[in-house]
């Protein structure tokens, strides 16, 4: 069984590799390579992104600052975006795209996700405990109202949290298609990530460890799960 | 409860979603919210009157123009219009200083008028005063008495639904706020866009 940051970390080696071999022109396995090596990690970062926004106390190893550093950079980029085609809103080409307002809006949103994640990354790493299992996912809070419906915490985190984000993003994209697609794939990501994590044998304790330490927390607070 | 709740909260997000984005980008037959609407033509003569930020970009394979200014329609139809034109050279759609070759601007003035049949309405030029600004080296040949050619007096620009043999245009918007004018020129392989903006 691998560790998520070890696929993570692959991943980053193999996008590098690429990197420099798909300088050649000629190479354009290297190319696609890179191009698929690319969504791979950003599906990672992706899905950092839904995790911290909705989750609490991950543990030491349940938050990976480099992701949540990349995804500072890629809001952060996205907001840039935005800034920049407000400045030039009066091409009709990014009317397309969205309306004026749109952009500025789109572009204050993700800066302050962007910070906020980063934040919160942070703030959560400090105050972690060690006690709590690598493999653990975080307590779900922003959407505990569904666990005391009788939700699993594991269903939560595989399906609401996700779709959620999903809908956020659906009905932002008319209003800007930089605003609601970067949403679009942030929760696509947390189902592709679930997928890496299924092919890599990691899901099933995950999802036992989502149900263990939700009632063990309640009680007790975290102790590490035996699988 | 909650949990009925939640899902009817995600289904009116996406149910909206799919709508306005359906309606934004004309899947479906519903009213379009954002691309604005062509007013009945009719209605032109009123809503033209004003000043109107004026941009018109022509993009070739290999060089740009732009032609960004002012204009002004007034009640008794004559229009006058601040205009400055710059040439770009590079790729296409390279539209930015360390591309920018030449510089012409100035004004001139006319008649308007929106045509009974057809969808476009015309300005015929009057007075012309335009002169160049800047001119790098190595485009001494370039013809830029614009007020002999493009603008020169008893010329008529149109601005709609117009073909002619080398060029087509078509009117994507026309309302109080902006109207939107696009079109292709076939024998440079060129884009057109010209944007009004109102600006009173």
């Amino acid at each position: 069984m691998q560790n998520t940051d070890d696929i993570f970390e692959s991943l980053g080696g193999i996008f590098f590799k690429n990197l420099i071999d798909s300088t050649n022109e000629k190479n354009s396995a290297a190319q696609t390579r890179l191009i698929l090596a690319g969504i791979a990690l950003l599906t990672f970062v992706g899905a950092e992104a839904v995790k911290i926004l909705f989750r609490n106390n991950f543990g030491s190893k349940g938050i990976n600052l480099l992701r949540a550093f990349l995804c500072l950079v890629g809001f952060g980029l996205i907001s840039a975006g935005c800034i920049a085609a407000w400045f030039q809103s009066d091409s009709p080409d990014l009317e397309q795209i969205g309306s004026p307002k749109s952009f500025l809006l789109a572009g204050i949103f993700y800066a302050i996700l962007g910070i906020y994640v980063f934040a919160k990354a942070i703030v959560q790493k400090a105050r972690a405990k060690d006690l709590v299992h690598p493999q653990y996912r975080g307590d779900s809070y922003l959407l505990s109202f569904l666990m005391k419906s009788g939700w699993s915490q594991a269903k939560v985190q595989n399906l609401a949290e996700p779709l959620l984000t999903l809908a956020i993003g659906i009905f932002l994209t008319p209003v800007n298609l930089l605003w609601g697609i970067p949403l679009l794939f942030c929760a696509l990501s947390v189902w592709l990530h679930q997928l890496f994590e299924l092919i890599f044998g990691v899901s099933h304790v995950r999802d036992v460890l989502a149900e263990r330490g939700y009632q063990i927390s309640r009680e007790n607070g975290f102790s590490e799960v035996k699988h | 409860m909650k949990t009925i709740r939640f899902f009817l909260f995600i289904l009116c997000l996406i149910g909206s979603g799919l709508y306005l984005t359906a309606s934004r980008f004309e899947l479906l037959d519903v009213p379009a919210l954002s691309r604005g609407e062509i007013l009945p033509q009719e209605e032109w003569s009123k809503t033209l009157l004003g000043k109107w930020k004026y941009r018109r970009v022509f993009k070739a394979s290999f060089y740009s123009w732009v032609y960004e200014g002012e204009v002004e329609y007034k009640p008794d139809n004559s229009f006058s219009r601040y205009i400055t034109c710059k040439y770009y050279e590079g790729y296409y759609g390279k539209i930015s200083d360390s591309y920018l070759k030449i510089i012409v601007g100035g004004s001139y003035s006319g008649k308007w008028a929106v045509n009974d049949t057809d969808r476009f309405f015309t300005e015929v030029i009057e007075l012309c005063d335009i002169s160049v600004g800047r001119r790098d080296s190595g485009y001494e040949k370039f013809n830029l008495d614009f007020c002999s050619s493009f603008f020169a007096p008893r010329n008529n620009w149109e601005f709609g639904d117009v073909s002619y043999p080398q060029s087509k245009f078509e009117l994507k918007r026309f309302d109080n706020e902006k109207i939107v004018v696009k079109g292709m020129v076939f024998d440079d392989g060129a884009s057109i866009e010209i944007v009004f903006d109102r600006l009173d």
